[in-house]
């Protein structure tokens, strides 16, 4: 009888044993691996190929479902306002990027969550990572970091070459129109985001590299911040020759009557010339391939159509 | 009636208006004076800074001869918290930033919370410190309001409506300025002309009804008066605070405490003293802009608390 009893709770132990050893073990099957994101942190996940993503901003959905082609199912949650493609509409959403609900995105037990420097909180971040969940952190400030956050991505989900081929594709054609903006003269353009207070985009920002990768001349180019607030008449002062209004979302009326106001100075060159116009800035502002479409807007509103 | 030191002080403050003036025309964020850059941008703000400080100037002697407290302000009754408020409604259902747009719901909002201070002064027995106190709640529920929507909106808009709710006189505009300095003149007229209940009610309650001034009614006329002078500031200017606390303290000085001349040199150096103050704004920074209510503010809180400590008996 008692001989019995050890073999059965030995047996009981073995089983624990045989347990542990399976449960340990199987990280090391599935081939973990190790990125190292824009912020410098190694991230480890825990599949080469993730299946339950979330994505904290539009763009990120946009390049997630560009990788994943049909396969949209991986992606579990998006940021709200992730329109493009359409079908990532359906997808739950965890709130606006700026300010997403972390309870929302631990609730959907991702495997992966893509996070940009560029609008995502920092300590929202922290705390997802605090709770074990690994997010890669991507940058987007300039052109090459969107080529660079490109490969980021497609590396974590598990298809590095399609991200080698789309970042070549990206640096291909902004080669391509800035090959064609040397042979024109330098337009002096104001980029202005918002009135009252006036805003305008400034070295720092994304935009700039966007205005000289198309041969304009940004006139606040002297000012450090991203997008500073100078005083209007500074900028009459300035007298660019184009000036352009940045539009985001659908309803143009609001900017075009921010393009509209530069008729009280009837002297601006801008103004006399007629080169005060809207520019429709949803593709430029996207850090994906669709930014190729938006750096030829933005060279069409400057330069007129080719 | 000879009075020297009135007389100086209006002739200072008519010439340090007109100084403050040419200065707000001459002076901006580039050295170069063009034409259309004074009359499209200066010239307007000039004349709206004028407007508005007057009107905070008058709002706030007359709100410190109805609660008979110096400290008062036209921030102090929330009214000016009630015009955020509606302007912030006013964003929220899509108007944009700007004077003409948001002058509207910014009234409304200023009536609103002035028409529950007046509900509130029809009550028994509802006295000084039950009505500021009142004004100090409504303060405070106007500003989680404010903030409930920063919370909500998307940022598109934040950075105008910050810049607003610090005070802000960018967004004028030529015709804007004229009706406001024609507005702000008429309802300061208004006010001057009940001198006399101004100067019973500063007396104390008590010592007014002994005078033969109905309180009750006198001090409801006033309140909606002042509200309106103050809904018009707040939705040409934002948040613009201490002109109304600083300007009737010095002014007093020479004026002394009766009303009918108090009030016409509040005008007078108010309209000075925002004038100025938004020069400075302008050109301090340059190529930036400050918002006027960060210098008024910076000037006016520190001289807050010396009134207050200065002061021998307590608040109430």
């Amino acid at each position: 009888m008692r001989s019995l009893k050890i073999v059965k709770k030995l047996s009981k132990r073995l089983r624990f044993l045989t347990a542990l050893f399976v449960l340990f073990s199987i990280p090391l099957q599935s081939h973990a691996q190790q990125i190292v994101d824009a912020t410098g942190t190694s991230v480890t996940l825990k599949s080469e190929k993730p299946s339950r993503i979330v994505t904290l901003a539009p763009s990120l959905g946009e390049l997630a479902a560009d990788f994943l082609g049909n396969d949209l199912k991986r992606i579990v949650g998006v940021s709200e306002y992730t329109d493009y493609p359409a079908a990532l509409k359906k997808i739950e959403s965890i709130g606006a990027y700026h300010r997403f609900n972390l309870e929302k995105v631990v609730a959907l037990k991702p495997d992966l969550v893509l996070a940009t420097t560029d609008g995502n909180p920092k300590d929202q971040v922290t705390q997802l990572r605090s709770m074990g969940i690994p997010v890669v952190v991507v940058n987007t400030q300039t052109l090459s970091q969107v080529s660079e956050s490109i490969r980021l991505i497609s590396k974590a989900m598990g298809s590095p070459d399609a991200g080698e081929r789309m970042a070549a594709q990206l640096q291909k054609g902004i080669e391509r129109i800035h090959a064609r903006s040397q042979v024109r003269p330098k337009k002096r353009v104001l980029l202005q985001i918002g009135e009252e207070p006036l805003i305008v985009v400034g070295k720092e920002s994304f935009l700039h590299e966007a205005l000289e990768t198309v041969g304009a001349q940004n006139v606040y180019a002297d000012l450090k911040a991203h997008y500073p607030r100078p005083a209007v008449e500074d900028a009459v002062h300035r007298n660019p020759d184009v000036i352009l209004v940045l539009a985001l979302g659908q309803d143009l009326t609001p900017f075009q009557k921010m393009a509209i106001s530069w008729q009280r100075f009837p002297h601006l060159k801008a103004v006399s010339q007629k080169e005060t116009r809207v520019l429709q800035g949803d593709t430029i502002l996207r850090p994906t391939l669709r930014l190729l479409e938006g750096l030829s807007l933005l060279e069409r509103a400057v330069y007129g159509a080719p | 009636m000879a009075h020297p030191k009135l007389f100086r002080g209006y002739f200072l403050g008519l010439l340090a208006w007109l100084i403050a003036f040419i200065a707000a025309l001459q002076l901006g964020a580039v050295d170069q004076v063009d034409f259309e850059v004074v009359t499209q941008l200066r010239l307007p703000r000039a004349l709206l800074a004028s407007a508005i400080g007057m009107g905070l100037s008058v709002a706030g002697a007359a709100l410190q001869a109805l609660f008979t407290n110096p400290l008062c302000e036209p921030y102090t009754l929330g009214i000016s918290s009630g015009s955020a408020v509606g302007a912030v409604i006013g964003a929220a259902l899509g108007l944009q930033w700007s004077a003409g747009g948001l002058a509207a719901p910014a009234f409304l909002g200023a009536f609103v919370f002035a028409g529950i201070l007046y509900l509130i002064s029809f009550r028994p027995g509802a006295g000084n410190l039950t009505l500021l106190l009142a004004g100090v709640m409504l303060g405070f529920l106007g500003s989680s309001i404010v903030a409930l929507w920063m919370a909500l909106a998307d940022a598109q808009g934040l950075h105008g409506a910050l810049f607003w709710l610090m005070g802000d006189l960018s967004r004028a505009r030529l015709d804007g300025s004229i009706i406001s300095l024609i507005s702000a003149v008429g309802l300061i007229f208004l006010i001057w002309i009940r001198w006399k209940e101004l100067d019973a009610l500063l007396m104390g309650e008590e010592d007014a009804m002994s005078l033969g001034v109905s309180v009750a009614a006198s001090r409801r006329k006033l309140i909606l008066l002042t509200s309106l002078l103050i809904g018009l500031c707040v939705s040409g200017g934002g948040m613009i605070g201490f002109v109304g606390l600083v300007v009737p303290h010095f002014a007093r000085k020479f004026a002394g405490a009766l009303h009918i001349r108090l009030i016409p040199l509040c005008a007078i150096w108010g309209a000075a003293a925002l004038t100025l103050a938004d020069t400075l704004a302008r050109i301090v920074a340059r190529p930036y802009e400050l918002p006027v209510g960060v210098v008024t503010a910076l000037v006016g809180a520190p001289l807050f608390l010396w009134i207050m400590l200065g002061r021998r008996e307590g608040i109430s």
